[in-house]
């Protein structure tokens, strides 16, 4: 159970890019350095961490370490890959503060805010490749796009709003409605 | 802003939102930037670009700095742990009971249509950030370059990040130098 936390907490250590580039590295360490799962088993865990809610890391660690060692495993292995970002962060914050006054800071972070809209549109594609397979979902999707444009809901109820049509969708063409 | 207010904001987001930490920035400045306005959008834009800079979940990493510039460490405390405690259970139910869960239609139909909504939300900040941030042509390209070569490519996005930004600031420097 600690080489489980050791190696959680390596992965959180090492993991670049937030999520996906977390996955390969518990991938390599699970499935073929420790050999703790075979890929199989592995890539249906992932497949339900993509499912549920949250960040996938983290969906991912908790159900292998509930898989590997129950309970104490699960909260183990979820401390281990979130503890190293937060000593990261407080670093960078410690970093942040001795030079963010200066003028060229404020030009750098002017530049990286365009930046950063590549990375949230490339999320965007990978969800929405994923999301949208068809007639139904793409016109579901342009009517959504349209309604926030227009009418600025809260977002997080934009998010339960479609679950629920999904739901109902679901429960007709499943014939479980009408 | 409370701390355990936080606790409840980020707590709500990372229940409700499918598809990873990036599906979760644009809940998350919904309610902090435009509800409960305890931060300009530029912050908020800015906390997440530390938070994909240096390793880790960027979910958390995000949790962190903003939990922390809003209400110390226990701001930050309280950020973290409400991120992480609903998909924690959730997981913890699934693997415990039912690893059938997420096919029963209602759970399954909840997170299909979810995944288009999240897809909407994501696209809508994108689209904001852009009429926002992006000044020019040059900038739209970089942009669009960058998230081609993320997913089709597999280029890391930090990568992407440091370079797309790189470019960006070339082409100011260039424009202002000519002005």
């Amino acid at each position: 159970m600690i080489s489980l936390f050791l190696v959680f907490l390596k992965i959180g250590f090492f993991a670049f890019g937030g999520g996906y580039g977390a996955l390969s590295l518990i991938q390599d360490e699970i499935v073929y350095v420790n050999q703790w799962l075979d890929l199989q088993t592995f890539i249906d865990l992932v497949s339900v961490s993509q499912m549920t809610p949250g960040p996938i890391a983290i969906n991912s660690a908790t159900f292998i370490g509930y898989q590997l060692h129950g309970v104490g495993g699960a909260i183990l292995a979820t401390a281990g890959v979130l503890l190293p970002g937060i000593l990261w962060v407080s670093l960078l914050l410690k970093l942040l503060s001795l030079v963010s006054k200066k003028y060229e800071t404020s030009r750098i972070f002017e530049a990286l805010r365009v930046g950063i809209i590549a990375l949230i549109i490339a999320a965007a594609l990978r969800i929405g490749m994923d999301a949208i397979t068809g007639i139904f979902t793409s016109v579901f999707f342009s009517v959504t796009f349209l309604v926030m444009l227009r009418y600025k809901p809260p977002v997080f109820w934009v998010i339960i709003g479609t679950g629920m049509i999904g739901v109902i969708v679901e429960l007709i063409s499943n014939g479980l409605l009408f | 802003m409370t701390a355990s207010r936080l606790f409840v904001v980020f707590a709500k987001v990372s229940a409700a939102t499918i598809g990873g930490g990036y599906a979760m920035i644009p809940v998350i400045r919904d309610f902090l930037v435009k509800r409960y306005k305890v931060m300009s959008d530029e912050e908020f834009m800015n906390m997440i670009i530390q938070a994909q800079a240096v390793p880790g979940v960027i979910a958390i990493n995000a949790a962190t700095i903003v939990g922390k510039s809003i209400a110390g460490i226990r701001g930050a405390t309280c950020s973290v742990l409400g991120s992480i405690l609903p998909p924690f259970l959730i997981i913890l139910v699934i693997a415990m009971f039912f690893t059938d869960l997420v096919h029963l239609p209602l759970v399954a139909g909840f997170l299909k249509g979810a995944r288009v909504g999240v897809t909407v939300v994501l696209s809508n900040l994108a689209f904001q950030l852009l009429k926002k941030n992006a000044r020019n042509i040059p900038h739209i390209l970089i942009v669009a370059l960058g998230s081609v070569a993320i997913v089709w490519l597999n280029i890391t996005s930090l990568w992407v990040l440091l370079i797309a930004s790189g470019c960006v600031f070339a082409v100011d420097m260039r424009k202002r130098r000519s002005e």
